[in-house]
């Protein structure tokens, strides 16, 4: 499928400008606001394979560069997803990077400055990355413990831009071009998410995101009924709390009923 | 369906109103009469007895919703509508539109599609809303879910948020209880003005409390100077007491309707009640369903108090020092995946398969991790009556533990922790009241201080009844593998049948319980250091951390913490006791 990104801003400018100029790049911006769909889009157009990595706590530096595994009986070598990419000269998405651990992510250190380097020890190998070669991280300010934030020498590095919900109009073409719905339900549906970001002193999880409001156009589109729609993919998943939800469940019934 | 247990809450529209005006706002249904729904700033009022707007009250909570969105209740606007019915809803009209096409991007579309809101903005500022409505221009006539505009309601609101802080903490705490006053009604002009001079006090210049009032209210200071200074105003002449009282009975309207969140009938029905053992040292046996705890909101009669100063944001020293809980690195042989292969486990694959074996699963990596940081705590602080005394420099226990439970909560919300918080009191063994604090699935939001500003320090003290509570929400609702209990308070327990010998039993038997179902607990206590040795006794000298000032936990917290943890864990697969709670 062809991925068409819509652009709120200079992102995808620079993201090329960066690659032209071999910078890593560090994608900031909350839950499902388009950060993956981005670097897809980019790596499409500019015509390199992606190599995503989902980061976790017990991601170790195995995992990233690669490692010994058991085949019969011997070990053999299996590359891991960076590099793959640094060899295929690739982009290397590493997303929510902060999920990693810091001695994971110092592997990435000689890679994202001017030395462009893979060090792998196990191998005694040192592989130079070819211009093609991009490193983009991405995280998310707002979703993290305060422990665990990206040290100052790993943001330096980087080319960082910084993405949020679209404004009202785009989410609408996002919305009409993603689930294929009528502009007045496309407004409908940004306008409660909108509303919904707002509520910022609820102790609701994150607002809900671009993602949230494609769900929900999608189940419309199946038949599922709007108000239901919309409760279910943009404000259930917010909350447990019942009284929290029945006070979403009357927004949802307020944005897209028809009364 | 539930629609009909839902429709019991008109608050249930309470996001709705508060999305659309960008903070905080309540709804209730109105206490004055009228068919137009109003705002204070804080709440929408509605008209209970218009049914077409009680069937579908969306509209108008939208509309009023938008109008503190878009700044209209602006006290600076409302002081000019005072008494000018006219002149408010021309402005009501002018400021609906203009806050339609400001917020569009957020409001229902069901709402911006309406007929009488599909004439271009007029204004572009309240200001010009204001002026425009002065002009002679004719306007049409609001419709009804555009409701009213209440000006005195909306300056009221304006002092209690400026106002609180400006007054100094001896009139905070002066005797503003509330009482019934005359209704504030915006249409007649006559008493509105009579309203206004309750509040100026000749008597009382640089009075902060009446100046405060005199500016917030717009009553200018230059007029009310010259008055007193000609000597022929109409308060001058007034004997003191007579102006005091009027002065104090200003006050009270202003501080009588605050808003208050109270709970409904349907929440009160709905509290949990839980049934716990009790332990009787001199049968040497458990008195089964002897306790019966009720779960219940927060709620006071006077009225939230002024929390805002204690509840300070933590140190950072005492994020650092919590920070490390509970979290190692260790290296873990014979994974199925790691980072380097386990040369022991390796070998002993290879001697297997080479034997014609085939070993049960290809364990052999090593890998180092972080143990996971699963830790839940569950923080139970003392609000009986006892705590409510002043200490040396005029701060109670009461204050001063609420301040510490809101830091280590704060903190260790923060930090990623799973915390439930909760206040305790009893009076006797039928009547144990846990008051939530903070659910342990709820986020950390304004709800909490909120919340603690509606504790009140009376009861006593049943402290085996709090700490079993406390174990089975650990064990039973929150499930994390690493459990601390966190209990503050300010001394041995004391409660009707419950002293001495029995109580301390009592509290140890509760104690021995959680740690055999492997939650740590220690004990805090600030401020009072008077029963501390006895709830030595009781939790182990190392477990209770007993300081006069706040500022101390921070150094020591975590020493304590980490004690109690590792004991915990090092009979964390000991068998659980079945004495934990029942639901009732």
């Amino acid at each position: 499928m062809k991925t068409d990104y819509i652009a709120s801003g200079a992102e995808k400018l620079v993201f090329k400008a960066a690659w032209d100029n071999q910078l890593p790049v560090l994608l900031k911006g909350p839950t499902g606001c388009g950060k993956t769909r981005l670097v897809q889009t980019m790596a499409d157009e500019l015509g390199r394979p992606l190599f995503t990595v989902a980061c976790h706590e017990d991601l170790t530096a195995g995992d990233l560069v690669g490692r010994f595994l058991l085949r019969g009986g011997e070990t053999v070598w299996e590359d891991g997803p960076l590099t793959r990419a640094v060899r295929q000269g690739g982009i290397c998405y590493l997303d929510e990077i902060v999920e990693a651990r810091a001695d994971t992510t110092v592997v990435i250190h000689p890679l994202a400055d001017h030395r462009r380097e893979l060090n792998i020890e196990r191998l005694g190998e040192s592989l130079t990355a070819p211009p093609e070669f991009m490193l983009v991280l991405s995280y998310n300010p707002g979703y993290q413990s305060v422990l665990k934030d990206l040290k100052p020498s790993t943001r330096q590095r980087m080319v960082a831009i910084e993405l949020d919900y679209p404004s009202a109009e785009i989410e609408e073409r996002i919305l009409m071009q993603e689930a294929r719905v009528e502009r007045e339900l496309a407004t409908r549906l940004v306008r409660l998410g909108q509303a919904i970001r707002g509520l910022k002193e609820e102790g609701l999880a994150e607002g809900a995101s671009t993602r949230t409001l494609i769900s929900t156009a999608r189940l419309i589109k199946s038949g599922v009924a709007p108000a239901v729609a919309a409760h279910v993919a943009m404000a259930a998943p917010l909350t447990d709390d019942p009284a929290t939800a029945q006070k979403l469940r009357e927004m949802a019934r307020v944005y897209m009923g028809d009364r | 369906m539930t629609a009909a247990a839902a429709g019991a809450g008109i608050n249930r529209y309470g996001f709705l109103a508060s999305a659309i005006a960008g903070r905080r706002v309540t709804v209730q249904w109105a206490t004055r009469s009228g068919a137009l729904a109003y705002s204070d700033g804080q709440s929408i009022f509605l008209p209970s007895t218009d049914l077409a707007t009680a069937s579908h009250p969306w509209a108008a909570i939208t509309a009023q919703a938008a109008l503190i969105g878009a700044g209209s209740l602006h006290a600076s606007m409302l002081r000019q509508l005072v008494g000018r019915p006219n002149l408010a809803r021309r402005y009501l009209y002018l400021e609906m539109l203009r806050a339609t096409r400001l917020l569009a991007d957020r409001l229902p579309w069901a709402f911006t599609e309406r007929l009488e809101l599909q004439a271009p903005a007029r204004t572009a500022a309240v200001q010009g809303s204001l002026d425009l409505a002065l002009s002679s221009e004719s306007l049409p006539e609001p419709p009804d879910y555009f409701g009213r505009i209440v000006p005195l309601l909306g300056m009221r609101t304006a002092f209690s948020e400026q106002g609180w802080a400006a007054l100094s903490r001896q009139q905070q705490r002066g005797q503003m209880k509330t009482t019934a006053v005359p209704d504030l009604e915006d249409g007649d002009e006559g008493e509105s003005s009579q309203i206004l001079r309750l509040f100026q006090n000749p008597f009382a210049t640089g009075n902060p409390l009446s100046d405060l009032l005199n500016s917030i209210l717009g009553a200018g200071v230059s007029k009310r100077r010259s008055e007193a200074s000609a000597g022929d105003g109409g308060g001058a002449e007034l004997p003191v007491g007579r102006v005091e009282h009027a002065l104090k009975r200003g006050v009270h309207a202003v501080l009588s309707k605050l808003p208050l969140d109270l709970p409904g009938p349907d929440e009160v029905a709905a509290n949990p009640s839980f049934s716990y053992p009790e332990w009787d040292v001199h049968a040497n046996a458990y008195r089964r369903d002897w306790v019966l705890v009720e779960e219940t909101e927060a709620w006071r009669e006077d009225g939230p108090q002024a929390v805002g100063q204690l509840l300070k944001t933590a140190p950072v020293e005492l994020r650092r020092q919590l920070s490390g809980l509970g979290v190692d690195q260790e290296l873990h042989r014979r994974q199925s995946d790691g980072s380097d292969l386990d040369l022991g486990a390796l070998i002993e694959c290879a001697i297997e398969l080479r034997a014609g074996h085939s070993p049960p699963a290809l364990t052999v990596y090593r890998t180092s991790r972080r143990t996971r940081r699963d830790l839940a705590i569950t923080i139970i602080v003392d609000i009986s009556g006892s705590t409510a005394e002043e200490l040396r420099g005029g701060e109670s226990t009461f204050t001063k533990q609420l301040t510490v439970a809101y830091q280590l909560g704060q903190v260790l919300d923060s930090l990623g922790d799973t915390v439930a918080m909760f206040g305790f009191h009893s009076w006797g063994r039928k009547r144990v009241r846990v008051v939530r604090i903070k659910g342990h699935a709820e986020r950390w939001s304004l709800r909490v201080a909120e919340r603690m500003a509606l504790l009140e320090p009376v009861g006593y003290t049943r402290i085996g009844a709090a700490i079993r509570h406390g174990t089975h929400l650990l064990n039973d609702t929150m499930r994390l593998p690493n459990r601390l209990l966190v209990l503050i308070t300010d001394g041995i327990a004391y409660d009707q049948d419950y002293e001495l010998r029995y109580a301390a039993a009592d509290a140890g038997r509760a104690l021995a319980e959680a740690r055999n179902a492997g939650a740590a607990c220690v004990c805090l206590c600030v401020g009072s250091a008077s029963d501390t040795g006895k709830l030595a006794e009781v939790f182990g000298a190392a477990n209770i951390l007993a300081v006069d000032e706040i500022g101390q936990v921070t150094g020591r917290i975590r020493e304590v913490c980490r004690h109690a943890l590792k004991a915990v864990s090092k009979r964390r697969f000991a068998p659980p006791r079945g004495a934990s709670g029942d639901r009732g």
